[in-house]
């Protein structure tokens, strides 16, 4: 069954899903590319180990497609997996998280000069994408995951809050502190040099 | 052009693993079920909340107006002894549980932590008071006191505090009465089964109706003799026990007891000052032992309310 899968909503896809398998490999096409690049980022760097999650993430995904809540948006959704795949895969294989940011310089001039949450913590620093990597390795893994989400993902607040179940206000808290934290590292890394 | 090739190998390998191990998608009444049984054991930690609270409160409404000066040096000491810590416990417990269930509904982790909370706490505190005052809390408390030993129900505790005899206190039912000419004399068993020869000489009027009408009631006295058991009686309280009573009851109840015995202090007073006066060696001093009651010399410190 040919459908154009760009005309379809990511909700009728899964709706189509149910009754025409092969349907999924609409959904495997539109998330692959960012959700290898979101496992990336939150640590995953091996590309045979994020072949490895990505696969076990769309079977769960497929599994689990009757769970799908459709007053969250799918993305959110899909995201969640792939965050708990991810803290698996951590898991199994005994490692922290470590950042690898697959970032161009806007993002991380987002980052930098956002005064979203936390004028006082505007960033003024003068800082590359490499100096960043290092300091989200340095900051702790919760604050990391939502500047993520926010800053390298683009995802509002509530989505984040649908992705790592958490109050949408804890996400902003989240962010400040994460922020802060980061700012604090930055600092730290400036004098060491 | 590489990586569009590595995703659609990606798209393959899925399907193709979908379609050899016969993946299919989770009936949506696994989910509908999950959720189910969550909000089922919310309510049910809801409803276990709302009866230890209902309970806890008939525990604070009654043990507030208890006649806690023959008992206890305070009314901290005895406070200490008569909360219903089994109770505080399960509401503790179930409010976290109840805050679990919450947090693991589809949407609950939307809600912070002290919604959540908060929110369980309203509704059980509510649910107990709605019970307290339809009589659930008395009625719970009773009847599992009476299905289990092992619970401590407030007519056990209560039993436990006056069925103390080398502390002066009885709890029990008149069985025969022999009045003498010199002294009143009559039998009183306990709630261990065990007869008192008791000596009811400075009773008073209402006493002696309580004790007259046959039913439970406490003595308040000093222990006179161990074989045969003898006991000299003071005062004499109503069983609270057998219906839920009323606050404005409890109260009227407890001020009443305070002023009996205050009263009665007064007239050993007046009796003792009386008789040394007349200096007079009586025997009649030997039976005049109420006024001298650990009990009755806090009341004396006590204002009567």
């Amino acid at each position: 069954m040919d459908v154009p899968n760009t005309s379809l909503s990511d909700e009728e896809i899964v709706a189509m899903t149910l009754s025409v398998q092969s349907s999924f490999g609409f959904i495997i096409e539109r998330y692959e590319a960012k959700l290898k690049r979101y496992i990336s980022r939150i640590g995953i760097r091996n590309p045979d180990d994020q072949l490895d999650v990505l696969q076990d993430i769309f079977i769960k995904a497929y599994k689990n497609l009757n769970s799908f809540d459709t007053s969250l948006k799918f993305s959110s959704w899909i995201y969640r997996i792939a965050h708990n795949e991810a803290i698996s895969w951590y898991r199994k294989h005994k490692v922290r998280p470590e950042g690898h940011l697959v970032a161009d310089g806007d993002e991380v001039l987002n980052i930098l000069t956002t005064k979203e949450d936390s004028p006082e913590e505007a960033f003024d620093l003068a800082v590359n994408a490499e100096e960043i990597t290092k300091a989200l390795d340095e900051i702790d893994d919760k604050y990391r995951e939502v500047l993520i989400l926010r800053y390298f993902e683009n995802k509002e607040y509530e989505e984040i809050s649908d992705i790592l179940k958490i109050p949408p206000g804890s996400v902003g808290t989240l962010i400040y502190r994460g922020k802060k934290q980061l700012h604090n590292v930055l600092n730290a890394q400036k004098l060491r040099i | 052009m590489e990586q569009e090739q590595q995703n659609s190998e990606l798209k393959l390998q899925v399907l193709n693993k979908i379609q050899e191990d016969s993946v299919c998608p989770h009936s949506k009444w696994v989910y509908s079920g999950r959720e189910c049984v969550v909000w089922t054991l919310w309510f049910v930690t809801a409803i276990f909340g709302a009866v230890a609270v209902a309970i806890a409160l008939f525990v604070v409404m009654q043990r507030q107006f208890s006649f806690y000066e023959a008992t206890h040096e305070s009314f901290l000491s005895f406070a200490i002894e008569v909360l219903p810590y089994l109770w505080i416990s399960i509401f503790i417990i179930m409010i976290l549980f109840a805050v679990y269930n919450l947090r693991h509904t589809k949407t609950g982790y939307r809600y912070p932590l002290w919604q959540i909370l908060g929110s369980s706490l309203v509704l059980s505190v509510a649910g107990g008071t709605l019970l307290h005052m339809a009589g659930v809390g008395f009625v719970l408390d009773h009847k599992i006191g009476v299905f289990s030993s092992h619970y401590p129900s407030q007519e056990k505790i209560e039993e436990k505090l006056w069925q103390r005899p080398e502390q002066g206190r009885l709890v029990g039912a008149l069985v025969i009465a022999e009045k003498g000419p010199i002294t009143d004399i009559i039998f009183f068993e306990d709630v261990k089964g065990i007869r008192y020869e008791t000596n009811i000489s400075e009773l008073q009027a209402i006493d002696n109706e309580l004790l007259n009408t046959g039913n439970k009631v406490r003595i308040l006295g000093q222990m006179s003799g161990m074989v045969p058991p003898k006991f000299h009686a003071c005062a004499v309280f109503p069983w609270v026990f057998e219906y839920e009573r009323t606050v404005k009851e409890l109260s009227e109840m407890r001020k009443e007891m305070k002023e009996r015995v205050y009263r009665h202090r007064k007239d050993m007073q007046r009796e003792i000052a009386s008789a040394i006066n007349q200096t007079q060696e009586s025997s009649s001093n030997e039976e005049i032992r109420c006024a001298d009651i650990a009990m009755v010399r806090r009341l004396d410190l006590i204002s009567v309310q």
